[in-house]
């Protein structure tokens, strides 16, 4: 798994590339709460080269969005492949998180 | 029929070299990506419940790991030394409640499940031996709409 951080314009974008699994879920984690811990910061995660999510993943990506609830910061995915959003629906995680259709869109999202 | 193994006694690089060792045989024989990204993750759920639940006794374990492609079908063969235990067992999540209250607890099962094709636990002597088989044709999912 590879991390790259980018802002914009007060956006920070996080493109996550590989595998998110329980080998790599806590780095992943840790970045994301260094982000949303921030009152009022917005983030926006784009999964566009991710290979697939386990459960490791889903568990520090839902750390991190109720963090981001509690302290007004704004959390939006985007980049989701056919087999990530697969993972998502599994789990019922489409409707809990914010998922844009493109990375433009999910910029704009978390303004 | 082509084969690789793998063994892990602890979390760690053990662990990590389990998805190398699935892309190879994926490269070596061009499988469908789909199918190998269910068992990735199907992989990943297994064995790290294995790490945190079977090897929580302190006592030192192991977990034999063997891939093959045989076929139309994509195979694990997972077996440890721990304490007996059938992930199959566990309840489904519920998947319902809203952020706040959602827990993730039950889902890596329910992905396995899914996920897979086929799927089984037997308790064989003093070891647990999970058989996870994904389909290289059609769609994972031992219980339906997946």
């Amino acid at each position: 798994m590879e991390m790259h951080e980018e802002q914009l314009s007060g956006v920070t974008a996080l493109t996550v590339k590989g595998r998110l699994d329980s080998t790599t879920a806590p780095l992943f984690g840790q970045k994301l709460e260094s982000i949303v811990a921030t009152p009022q910061s917005r983030l926006v995660v784009d999964f566009g080269h991710l290979e697939y999510m386990s459960s490791a993943g889903f568990r520090v990506l839902l750390v991190a969005a109720k963090r981001a609830e509690e302290v007004g910061s704004r959390l939006v995915l985007c980049g989701l492949s056919a087999k990530v959003r697969q993972l998502f629906d599994l789990g019922g995680f489409l409707d809990l998180f914010t998922i844009a259709r493109s990375r433009d869109d999910a910029i704009a999202a978390a303004k | 029929m082509s084969r690789v193994t793998a063994t892990i006694t602890g979390p760690g690089e053990d662990v990590a070299r389990v998805p190398e060792l699935l892309d190879g045989l994926a490269r070596a024989h061009q499988l469908d990506a789909d199918a190998v990204a269910d068992m990735q993750v199907a992989l990943d759920e297994i064995l790290s419940n294995i790490l945190t639940n079977g090897f929580a006794d302190s006592r030192p374990h192991r977990i034999d790991v063997a891939l093959s492609v045989d076929g139309d079908s994509l195979t694990a063969e997972v077996e440890d030394d721990c304490a007996a235990f059938d992930p199959l067992a566990v309840p489904p999540p519920d998947i319902g409640p809203a952020l706040k209250d959602r827990r993730v607890g039950g889902l890596g099962v329910h992905f396995v499940r899914k996920l897979m094709s086929k799927v089984s636990y037997t308790r064989v002597g003093a070891r647990n031996r999970l058989l996870l088989t994904r389909s290289l044709t059609g769609k994972g999912g031992t219980d339906g709409d997946a």
